[in-house]
């Protein structure tokens, strides 16, 4: 099995489901989405059985639930707002905890879930048991639109130095101080961190970081002094041990 | 072999507390394997004491980076301590830590995103809590120290390679660390732009790790150097002394330019 080198969606392995042509498989999981989206969502029964065609395979193929389950959550972005269908929705309206919940807003959440779930999983299951080489072999063996392998040629080369890229950006934000969680950081971001005058600290050792978290208006906890909350520190406020130590000797 | 534990010898006094100053990095016993089960580091042992210049030398895939990245926290040691000027790396002291130990990354567009230098420099400060006057100060500061103070509102698009590494540097200056952890900072730059940078960090004052290939660049920065191979310390010294030992050289993949002898 050649090329599929270290792919995070692949799954390495020698099963019936693996040794099968990757033609058969591109066109096997087509036809389970096609099946799936043309299903009446009150067909629960038929969904249920889709989910054991599914487990059948991952079973064949020796594909653990949890790796295949974590590599789901990727759908979780798109889907999260269904959860706004059985609120906004039209009556009938059924009781559900003191909430009036939309029956055809559930239904029609219920739709979107079920569909996107096992296509995602559809997918997911194709990308574990073929390599990405294989992958696109059997698009070119299926005749496949030259121009349309092309692209999926290059963005499946591209796509991995695009990652690797965006990752040695975010390592160097992040090395200088940038912290991308909104919420958490709502705490962290006042001045005070820095000149906080959170009483002798022997070198600095743990000053900052502790101020950083609980240092809001209010100052730090356990400090005499409030904490200064504006860039320039509080006039009497000693500047941690461990500043200003670097001095350039040219042009300052 | 050594791991030196004390090198006040090579310190040249800079600290000037009356109790002795913590050194600026202390890493020991550091081993770390990344999740596939590759181990990388074996138990790495190195003191760093304020003021030093130390080069880290060692072949690709000998645990550089790895090390590099465990200094301020965005990989965490699977066994053995890392403290910075005295303070351990570990989660609750992260913000302060990454203050502490300014990385320059191998390549400046990594480091370098916003639409001008004045804008880039102040990322780092501005993070750390750094604002008004005082971040200007900062920036201006940075920005002199490597000889950039003309450029603070071009896009750093549109400057050369050399000034590109230099703004990446003063990114990392203005947060005012600790200790300067450069990665293979001659790499890409023609000689000119390589002497201008040497001649910007022999002008700098903080202590100074710097991670390189470049052995003639060692030579001139760094009195000191640090022989790193297969995830262990396996020399350390004078820089001089190092890259005369051809033997040592050779067992360890590294290789002095032609007709270079120090």
């Amino acid at each position: 099995m050649g090329a599929g080198h270290a792919h995070p969606l692949y799954r390495p392995g020698s099963s019936p489901v693996h040794r099968l042509p990757a033609e058969v498989k591109i066109v096997a999981a087509l036809v389970v989405v096609l099946c799936v989206v043309a299903t009446p969502r009150e067909a629960f029964g038929v969904f249920g059985g889709f989910l054991l065609v599914l487990a059948a395979v991952w079973a064949a193929a020796r594909i653990p639930l949890g790796w295949i389950g974590r590599r789901a959550l990727i759908e979780a972005p798109f889907v999260v707002l269904v959860v706004l269908l059985p609120l906004t929705g039209e009556a009938p309206h059924v009781e559900w905890f003191g909430l009036a919940l939309s029956e055809p807003g559930l239904l029609a959440a219920w739709n979107i879930l079920v569909k996107g779930t096992l296509g995602v999983l559809t997918s997911l299951t194709l990308a574990a048991t073929t390599p990405l080489r294989e992958l696109l072999l059997g698009l070119q063996r299926l005749h496949a639109p030259a121009m349309v392998v092309t692209i999926a040629t290059l963005m499946l080369r591209y796509v991995d130095v695009i990652v690797a890229e965006a990752r040695r950006m975010r390592l160097a934000r992040i090395s200088r101080g940038h912290d991308p969680r909104f919420l958490w950081q709502a705490g962290a971001r006042p001045a005070a961190s820095e000149r906080c005058s959170c009483g002798p600290t022997s070198a600095g050792s743990g000053c900052t970081s502790r101020c950083s978290r609980a240092a809001g208006p209010g100052g730090c906890p356990g400090c005499p002094t409030p904490a200064p909350t504006d860039g320039n520190g509080s006039p009497g406020s000693p500047p941690c041990p461990s500043r200003s130590r670097w001095r350039p000797r040219v042009g300052c | 072999m050594s791991t030196a534990p004390d090198r006040t010898a090579a310190d040249p006094g800079t600290g000037t507390a009356p109790p002795a100053p913590p050194p600026s990095l202390q890493v020991r016993g550091l081993a770390f394997a990344y999740p596939d089960g590759h181990q990388a580091l074996y138990g790495v042992d190195l003191t760093v004491h304020r003021g030093e210049r130390v080069a880290l030398l060692g072949p690709n895939g000998a645990g550089k980076t790895t090390l590099v990245l465990h200094l301020n926290g965005i990989l965490t040691a699977g066994r053995g301590s890392v403290a910075v000027g005295g303070l351990p790396v570990e989660k609750r002291h992260l913000r302060e830590i990454r203050r502490r130990v300014g990385i320059v990354f191998q390549d400046p567009d990594d480091q370098l995103f916003l639409p001008t230098v004045g804008e880039d420099v102040a990322f780092g400060p501005a993070n750390f809590g750094v604002s008004g006057a005082d971040l200007d100060v900062r920036v201006d500061a940075a920005l002199a120290a490597v000889g950039m103070g003309e450029h603070r509102e071009r896009s750093p698009l549109h400057l050369s390679g050399g000034q590109r590494r230099r703004v990446a540097l003063a990114t990392v200056l203005a947060c005012e660390p600790e200790i300067l952890v450069l990665d293979e900072p001659s790499t890409n730059l023609d000689p000119v732009a390589r002497r201008e940078l040497a001649e910007v960090l022999l002008g700098l004052d903080p202590t100074m790790l710097m991670v390189t290939h470049d052995l003639p660049y060692a030579l001139q920065l760094c009195p000191r150097s640090v022989v790193i191979d297969d995830g262990v310390v396996v020399a350390d010294g004078p820089t001089r002394e190092l890259l005369a030992d051809a033997d040592l050289l050779r067992r360890h993949r590294l290789e002095l330019p032609y007709g270079f002898h120090p």
